[in-house]
């Protein structure tokens, strides 16, 4: 049965093996020339990769015992990634201080939470991280393309 | 919500007349990207003439390190930002080479200049008890020795040496190290015996005489080296060295740029960024806008001399 | 002596001792959030030296450098996010005992470790300095590359459960290392074209996203199996005395080996805290505690990257050379007041260089005061509810992995690397190993192709030099004495 101890590796494999080409690719260099090319490392690296891989999968099927096992992504995890992701292009469009206002609200709501004090919390949290960053440490946060 | 509208309507005004807009520049902070690293040395100037510029200008410069690719990162992103005078980039020599090794899409016309900052010139450095006292010492080693001499890269490829040994039809053997910062130990210790870096990067120990300077490689002597001959009064002719300078993205109005550039032309007369400037052993170099874009041309070309 | 005391005087009067502590809390504040680090502390706040005396103007740097190193271990300890790559070692022992309710006591020897590592660290710096120097000056390719080879053995040691799996981290890490313009012939790895690779990836990102986001997507799936929010149960005992004088002799050990690692430029903190854990494990008695929870695991990785703090201001005080990112902004800053790093300090300037002498003993003192005092603030922190604390560590990961280069991109990154962080962690391949390979993988390469310029193509350097050969035979000692280790619990 396939199972993520042998479709991990075989993945890296596969990514190793694509790697494998790139590296063939690689363009001659113009200025220095290396006794050790700028391909040998990756190569080697890519090659014991798909060693360590493959030994990870025999291993595997020599292993007998089967652990019952959690999915790997629960839906859950998924609404993290997403939310992770939604919340990075939220800033790359409105910047930080609308974004983490949005994105954090949009969170307490979507798990229910009904005690204000919490939302009064994230509220100060954000705009404290704002206050610190732009007045005290004076590095700049994200402005967002539609206001810069 | 106020900040939208506002935001919009400066976008509005800046759609219907560039030069309207430009009557009330700066009214909000400037931004201005240096593209190496805080800590750095272009960092440094770059903050300190944000310092010092603030009160001439009446209004704030914030620096923002955007580093990569040698600088083609942040050089690019600068060359891309709105044209409106709020966003300004430290450009380097960098702009000058990277697009001819093919590393950086964005050039030097992908910017109106506005000012040289400073232009400083390589010094050839050995290790206080070496052989070579001259440059042509060094040369007649690398000539009888093809490609032993040791010399320690500050990057790689090093268009000092390039310069010096097309000029010399030499070969040394280059070793590259990640700055001056490497390269200098490097000689220090033994361990190659030759580098190039500018007079501001090895003050302190050419102060301390561990390092012996052969020569620098400007037209005239430095004022902070004063002892140390030029390439030229030993009889070569190669002159080179980097350079640093501020500029806008292309688009920008001619009367911002101008307004800009008055104002750094006060910044740099300022004692305090003169002071900064003389202790770092940086020679100010304050080209105007035109000579500036000359300069980079003719820089180009030299270049694009070496690298092909 | 004289100088010294002087020294002293001067880092207690009024214009140095209020910009020392503000210094000191002010790196804490910073070493703590992710994405800030010590090096950004000390840039931002260089111009504001330049109106200011030599000495404060030093100090306050000094200040934020040192709290800086010691504010990383607090957010390493509660909420197993590292501010820096210095203490993703602190996280193998420290988080896993906040997680067994013992969070005072672990915040309390990161407090004491730390303080015992600098302190011993500034002491050989005033002691020893020049030999220091002169041992840093032998170093170079060779050397350096020996030394990272060395260290990736320490992957071997911090693979908990599988050595093949601790492995494939460490390769993932290595091959992650190479993308970029190759350091040596600037021959394109692995850019696709994309600007922003062309310098490789930036390693803050890649830590926030393995250690903190994907901390946080790993919390954030518990929170659904648990509806109740039960507040981990913790005292607030400290350390206490026989505990510490048990930990005392490896804090000792570690700040001298934090402090030669340091003294030698382009070698920190990051490899210094992994490498005294991999030496206070290999000496430990009970081995196996290490990752579960070890006193000696946090007070090595303590102690080791605060050690550097002294060990790295070796070269620039004897050669005006700076061993680091911070040593560099504290270069700009001797140089802006009109002095010469280097030799020279000592015999024009000796006020100066006492005064950094005495007020980095104030500021490791005062680093130990705010981490004690601090205790029981810092750890309120593990009382605040998960399904607040997620969000929070999520944003300010997110706003971390943009502030170190002002860029998009790197968040991408950081949030790439918490997903793929996050999987591994399923799969029980330890996170680690990548960070260390990411950090050595290049000075291993670009060392060993220097080194064969060097040598024209010649090898002999893997033996005619004593330091690299030393590094070499330590690289094979450690994989033999892991080995053994692995055996000896194979067959208990």
């Amino acid at each position: 049965m396939l199972n993520r101890n042998i479709l991990f590796p075989a993945l890296i494999i596969a990514l190793s093996a694509i790697l494998l080409v790139l590296i063939s690719q690689f363009p001659e260099p113009r200025f220095q020339d290396a006794p050790v090319g700028a391909d040998f490392f990756p190569a080697a690296i890519a090659i014991i990769q798909i060693i360590i891989c493959g030994v990870l999968i025999v291993q595997h099927k020599n292993n007998k015992k089967t652990v019952k096992e959690e999915p790997l992504l629960s839906s859950k995890s998924i609404f993290g990634v997403v939310f992770l992701i939604a919340y990075a292009v939220l800033i790359s469009l409105v910047g930080y201080l609308l974004a983490s206002l949005i994105g954090f609200t949009f969170y307490l709501i979507y798990y229910k939470v009904k005690k204000p004090l919490y939302y009064i919390v994230a509220w100060i949290f954000v705009f404290t991280i704002y206050f610190l960053f732009g007045e005290v440490f004076v590095i700049s946060l994200p402005e967002g393309l539609l206001f810069y | 919500m106020k900040r939208l509208l506002k935001t919009a309507l400066i976008t509005a005004g800046l759609i219907m007349s560039a030069s309207s807009f430009a009557a009330d520049y700066p009214s909000k902070n400037i931004r201005l990207i240096v593209p190496f690293g805080a800590g750095g040395g272009t960092d440094a100037v770059g903050r300190t003439l944000a310092n010092s510029s603030k009160d001439i200008l009446g209004t704030s410069i914030s620096v923002m390190n955007r580093t990569g690719g040698a600088g083609a990162v942040g050089m690019s992103f600068g060359a891309n930002q709105r044209a409106d005078g709020y966003t300004l980039t430290v450009v380097t020599r960098e702009i000058a080479s990277l697009p001819q090794m093919g590393l950086m899409q964005n050039t030097a016309d992908d910017f109106k200049l506005i000012r040289m900052v400073n232009l400083d010139p390589a010094v050839i450095l050995v290790p206080a008890d070496s052989p070579f006292n001259t440059v042509n010492d060094l040369v007649a080693e690398a000539k009888s020795n093809p490609g032993k001499v040791k010399f320690a890269s500050t990057a790689a490829p090093n268009f000092y040496l390039m310069a010096l040994e097309k000029s010399q039809s030499i070969k040394l053997n280059a070793v590259p190290y990640n700055g001056s910062a490497e390269a200098i130990p490097s000689v220090l210790g033994h361990h190659t015996q030759v580098t190039m870096v500018t007079p501001g990067e090895a003050i302190a120990q050419l102060r301390s005489g561990q390092l012996k300077a052969l020569g620098v490689m400007s037209s005239e002597r430095i004022s902070y080296i004063p002892d140390v001959p030029t390439l030229k009064e030993q009889g070569l002719d190669v002159v080179t060295g980097t350079w640093r300078g501020i500029g806008a993205p292309k688009d920008t109005p001619d009367e911002i740029i101008e307004l800009l550039g008055k104002a750094f032309d006060q910044a740099m007369a300022t004692a305090e960024f003169k002071d900064f400037m003389a202790k770092g052993a940086m020679t100010i170099h304050p080209l105007k806008a035109q000579e500036f874009t000359d300069f980079v041309k003719e820089d180009t070309k030299l270049l694009g001399k070496l690298i092909n | 002596m004289e100088h010294l005391l002087n020294g002293f005087m001067s880092a207690f009067s009024l214009a140095v001792f209020p910009v020392l502590v503000f210094g000191v809390l002010g790196g804490v504040i910073l070493g703590a959030l992710p994405g800030l680090t010590a090096t950004m502390g000390v840039a931002i706040l260089l111009p504001f030296t330049f109106g200011m005396q030599p000495t404060p103007a030093l100090v306050m740097l000094i200040g934020v450098y040192i709290g800086g190193i010691y504010g990383g271990s607090i957010a390493a300890i509660l909420l197993k996010t590292p501010g820096t790559p210095a203490s993703a070692a602190t996280v193998l022992d420290g988080h896993t005992m906040a997680i067994k309710g013992l969070a005072a006591k672990a915040l309390s020897i990161a407090a004491v470790a730390s303080f015992i590592g600098g302190l011993i660290s500034t002491i050989v710096l005033i002691a020893i300095a020049p030999i220091l120097a002169d041992f840093a000056l032998r170093f170079n390719a060779p050397e350096y590359f020996a030394l990272a080879l060395f260290g990736l053995t320490i992957i071997a040691s911090v693979s908990a459960k599988s050595l093949l799996k601790g492995l494939l981290a460490g390769t993932i890490g290595l091959l992650v290392s190479m993308v970029g313009l190759d350091p040596i012939s600037s021959v394109p790895r692995f850019t696709f074209g994309i600007m922003d690779l062309y310098s490789g990836i930036n390693i803050i990102p890649v830590l926030i996203g393995l250690f903190a986001i994907s901390e946080g997507l790993n919390q954030l799936e518990k929170l659904s199996n648990n509806k109740q929010d039960v507040a981990p149960k913790f005292d607030y005992k400290v350390l206490s005395f026989p505990d510490f004088k048990k930990i005392l002799p490896t804090c000792i050990k570690s700040g001298l080996i934090g402090t030669s690692i340091g003294s030698v430029p382009g070698a920190g903190a990051d490899i210094s805290a992994f490498a005294c854990y991999n030496e206070a494990k290999r000496v430990a008695k009970k081995p196996e505690e290490f990752g579960n929870g070890s006193m000696h695991g946090l007070a090595a990785a303590e102690s080791g990257n605060n050690g550097v703090t002294g060990g790295s201001l070796v070269p620039l005080l004897t050669l005006g050379v700076p061993g680091d990112a911070v040593s560099a902004v504290l270069l700009g800053a001797l140089i802006v007041q009109g002095l010469t790093p280097g030799p020279l300090l000592f015999t024009q300037n000796p006020e100066i260089v006492y005064g950094i002498f005495s007020s980095m003993i104030v500021a490791n003192i005062v680093m130990l005061l705010i981490g004690f005092l601090g205790i029981r603030f810092f750890c309120r922190i593990i009382e605040v509810p998960k399904i607040i604390m997620i969000p929070i560590i999520i944003f300010l990961s997110i706003i971390g992995a943009y502030a170190i280069n002002n860029s998009m991109f790197d968040v991408g990154i950081a949030i790439t690397f918490g997903l793929l962080g996050f999987i591994l962690n399923k799969l029980e391949i330890p996170s680690s190993p990548i960070l260390l390979a990411i950090i050595l993988g290049p000075m291993a390469e670009t060392n060993l192709r220097k080194s064969l310029i060097m040598y024209e193509g010649s090898w002999s350097f893997l033996y005619d030099r004593p330091i690299a050969l030393a590094f070499i035979l330590f690289a094979v000692f450690s994989v033999y004495s892991t080995m053994k280790l692995k055996k000896r619990q194979r067959s208990a």
